[in-house]
Order: structure tokens, then C-alpha cells, then sequence
């Protein structure tokens, strides 16, 4: 995911970043795109507990990179871009409270 | 070439219940008589028509766990680990390697966890489950953290045998320990399965006393649900005294079978058998048993086959035979391994727990039952009695140090 840096300008990428920060128990400080999800030592387990707090914060359905299911994000810059990515396709999750 | 014979001896014990935080507090109650059964405080109660369990009160989580960590787990499995760091209290793991160490518990259900992820689901419209909802919930997620908390990695599993899951457990931990397996093992159970739906579950079966657990009482009514936990480190005994251990009791016997024959009624055939094979195991007659800690949940059905089947095989004259769940309700996964805790405690103490609340002998239950008050007796066997649901039953013997 060459791709993947996201705009530094974008405000949600600070919002991303903090929910995924508190979630991982992570220093933010050590949260730049390239770190890779490995180095910091998040476990998986920590790792869906984030994206479902960011699902929960944003209101979406983040879907799963099938290909890569279980092990999705190789660094904080991959988290970032599909987050993006999802939020710019945002659409309502079902049954969801309005 | 014939090995030498390895003894296996219960060097630690940890324990969480209605009446106590830990072991030696579980045990001074039960030595103390002391009820454990109240008015249900920690869920909602108005569809239920049950109004008592032996619920652990007061517990608080935050000052066992980091918040973060809780998350992942059950509160089954805050007991189990609770339980645990207790039983290892003291415990050396010098010069055992990881592989030589296993943990077996019961396997008790996260009710709570998924009952929580479901409603979610399916009463609030929630399209999104939490995602720990699976490794919270899974009956082995116990063991595997606490495999992980002591960094054992020998055989660790959990035993499904309904309420004698724990006893299979310390059962199973024992002849591997004793075959040659393993050298030390945690074993034992834990449960938390006091949730709306469950007790709603229990209700629809019948067989819910409206108030007090009465074993072996004319007048009993039923059982009462409880929770807790309870696990023990069990050694090889050569390496418990040459690590210079204290040694609580040493097992002597464990004995299954299964009555094949109905989803809860229990049967005297199966119940004789399991604890016939327990003594074949110790290679004891029935005569060596001085107390017998009975399955004793206070139904009409349960109470009167036990007192059949201990009088079938020890004769008229049966050592006595006492029910903790009249003190600590019925812990289900957690029941055998909290019963284990009293039939060790009898053995160390020379105390047999009572049956609390019995009013009224009860001629289809013709025995000695310890009726409210703790007794002095210098016993040398014990045995502890599981007769589950769908007739999966499991004894235990231990013997003084």
C-alpha cells in the first residue's frame, strides 16, 4: 500500500490517530505513517478493538481487506488510508441509530 | 524396567466466592458455616422469578486488572486469573521448564460477555459486535490466559462436563502429572454465569429453590445458583519437597464414568461407579474414606440417588457426608474445583464443613450430613463427589500430607 500517506492537512487524520493511540495504548508521538504496525508491538487483539472504536466514533462499516484479513494494515499509514478511504465512501451503517 | 511411582500433592490453592476473596477466606466460611446465599443484587431481577444466588459481591475488577486489559476478559476469567496468582502464591517455577507446566479448567461459557453482545444485536439494533465478544467468550479463554500469565506451555484445555467440568480439570491435571507428563499444573475452575438469561434458562428447567439451598433436608426445594472460582497447583510430589513446599493434601484418586442414560436425571448406577473407579484408582477400599464432600445441590432427584448410591457402596454405616453448596449455591464449571477446596480443607484442618440450613431429616437421604455446624474430625481420605447433567460424573480423592 505505496499509496497509503494521507494528507497531512486532513483534520481526521488527528482524530483518527488519537482514538487509535488510546485504544493501542500507544504513545501518539510514535504514531507516524510509516511505523509499522509490528514495531510498535500492537497485538492483534488491540488492533480490532481499534477499528471498532474508530467504526464506533465515525459512524461506518470499515470493511474488511479480505486478502489480507487478520494481519490488514502493515503500518499506521495503511489504518489511515482505509479509514480515509471509507469515510469519503461513507454510507450509514444498517440499523444504525440515527 | 518399572518407573518409579510419582505422587502428585496440591502445594497451592486460590479461591473467589460468595463468601469469600480468597482462599482462606472461602474456607473460614465454610469451616464457619457461613451461607453465602442472598437476594440477587448484581443483575436485574424483574423477569426473573428467581430472587437468590450465591452472587460475589463487592468484587472490584480495577484492583486486579489494568482497565485496558479488561476488555479482554470475562469475568469467569477474572476470577480464574484471581484464583491463579493466588494458587501460585509462593510457587517456585525455577528449573521447571515450560513445557512441563499445563493448566486444565473447566470450561465455563462467558454467558455474560455474549448475552451483552447480543442483546446488542438483537434487542437494540446494533449491527456491530464488539469485537472481543469471541475471545472473552470462549470456554477455553480462561486456561489460555492463564497459560499466559505464568508462561506455562505444556497441555492447557479445558474440560465440558457441565458441573463437573472442574473436577475432570483437577482430575485430568492429576494423572498427567502423575503419568509422566507434566510436573506441575494450575487446575481447577472458574464461572460467572449469574446473567438474566441464564438464570432464566435454570428457571425453565424447574429445578430453582425460591430461597436457601437445603441438601439432604426433607423439606429442600431446589438449588441455588453461585459463582466463583477455585484452582490449585498441583506437583510431583518429589519436586514439592525438594523445592521444600508446603503441601496441603496430596490426590490420590480420580475416578469417571458416565450413566448413559438421561440429559439431567442423575443415576445411582453411574454415581456408584465413578466413585468405585476413584477408590480403584487410589487402590483403597471404601473403608479409608472419612468424609465425603457430596455433590449435594439440594434437588429431590440429586440428593436422594447420592445418598443411595454412598449407602450401596459403603454400606449402612457411610462416613459422614457434607453439601458446601448449601454456603456457596451451585458454581456450576467453578462447583468441583470450590468443593475440592472444602474437601482439602477438612483434610488440613481436621474440620468437615457443614450442610447449612437443614431442618428436617429425610428418610430417602439416610445419612450423617454435618447438619449446620462444622464438626472436629482427624480424617485421613476424603472424597469429593461431581454428578453432572447429562450424567457425566467425576470423584476425587485426596489424602492427608
Amino acid at each position: 500500500m505505496n499509496d497509503s500517506m494521507p494528507p497531512a492537512n486532513d483534520h481526521r487524520v488527528g482524530e483518527i490517530l488519537a482514538i487509535f493511540a488510546k485504544e493501542t495504548g500507544v504513545d501518539p508521538a510514535v504514531l507516524r505513517p510509516e511505523a509499522t504496525i509490528q514495531e510498535l508491538g500492537i497485538a492483534s487483539i488491540d488492533m480490532v478493538q481499534a477499528v471498532f472504536a474508530l467504526e464506533s466514533h465515525f459512524d461506518i462499516e470499515i470493511p474488511v481487506v479480505s486478502d489480507r484479513a487478520g494481519a490488514e494494515f502493515a503500518t499506521v499509514g495503511d489504518l489511515i488510508a482505509h479509514v480515509l478511504a471509507t469515510l469519503d465512501h461513507a454510507k450509514p451503517v444498517p440499523g444504525a441509530a440515527a | 524396567m518399572t518407573l518409579p511411582a510419582r505422587r502428585v500433592v496440591v502445594t497451592g490453592s486460590g479461591a473467589i466466592a460468595a463468601t469469600g476473596q480468597d482462599e482462606a477466606a472461602v474456607w473460614a466460611a465454610l469451616a464457619g458455616g457461613v451461607c453465602g446465599i442472598g437476594p440477587i443484587v448484581n443483575i436485574p431481577t424483574d423477569r426473573l422469578s428467581t430472587r437468590t444466588a450465591a452472587e460475589v459481591t463487592g468484587f472490584d475488577p480495577q484492583a486486579h486488572f489494568e482497565q485496558r486489559r479488561l476488555a479482554q476478559l470475562d469475568r469467569n476469567a477474572q476470577f480464574a486469573l484471581v484464583a491463579a496468582r493466588q494458587a501460585m502464591r509462593g510457587g517456585d517455577l525455577a528449573g521447571l521448564a515450560p513445557s512441563r507446566g499445563g493448566v486444565v479448567l473447566g470450561a465455563a461459557i462467558g454467558q455474560g460477555t455474549f448475552e451483552t453482545s447480543y442483546r446488542g444485536f438483537y434487542a437494540e439494533g446494533s449491527n456491530r459486535l464488539p469485537p472481543l465478544t469471541l475471545p472473552r467468550g470462549m470456554p477455553s479463554g480462561a486456561a489460555s490466559l492463564v497459560s499466559m500469565e505464568f508462561g506455562l506451555r505444556g497441555p492447557c484445555f479445558a474440560t465440558a462436563s457441565a458441573c463437573a467440568s472442574s473436577a475432570h480439570a483437577i482430575g485430568l491435571a492429576f494423572h498427567m502429572i502423575r503419568g509422566g507428563l507434566l510436573d506441575l499444573a494450575l487446575a481447577g475452575g472458574s464461572d460467572a454465569s449469574i446473567t438474566p438469561g441464564y438464570v432464566k434458562s435454570w428457571e425453565a428447567l424447574r429445578v430453582l429453590s425460591p430461597d436457601l439451598c437445603r441438601p439432604f433436608s426433607r423439606d429442600r426445594t431446589g438449588l441455588v445458583l453461585g459463582e466463583g472460582a477455585a484452582v490449585f497447583r498441583l506437583e510431583e510430589r518429589q519436586r514439592a519437597r525438594d523445592r521444600g513446599a508446603t503441601i496441603h493434601a496430596e490426590i490420590l484418586g480420580f475416578g469417571m464414568s458416565a450413566d448413559a442414560a438421561d440429559l439431567t436425571a442423575p443415576s445411582e448406577d453411574g454415581a456408584t461407579a465413578a466413585m468405585r473407579a476413584a477408590l480403584d484408582d487410589a487402590g483403597l477400599p471404601p473403608g479409608a474414606v472419612g468424609y465425603i464432600n457430596a455433590h449435594g445441590t439440594g434437588t429431590r432427584l440429586n440428593d436422594r440417588t447420592e445418598s443411595a448410591a454412598i449407602r450401596r457402596l459403603f454400606g449402612p454405616r457411610p462416613p459422614p457426608v457434607s453439601s458446601v453448596k448449601s454456603m456457596l449455591g451451585h458454581c456450576l464449571c467453578a462447583g468441583g474445583a470450590l468443593e475440592f477446596l472444602a474437601m482439602i480443607g477438612a483434610l488440613e484442618n481436621g474440620i468437615l464443613p457443614p450442610t447449612v440450613n437443614f431442618r428436617e431429616a429425610d428418610p430417602e437421604c439416610e445419612l450423617d450430613c454435618v447438619p449446620n455446624q462444622a464438626r472436629a474430625a482427624a480424617i485421613e481420605v476424603a472424597m469429593s463427589n461431581s454428578f453432572a447433567f447429562g450424567g457425566l460424573n467425576a470423584v476425587l480423592l485426596a489424602g492427608r500430607a
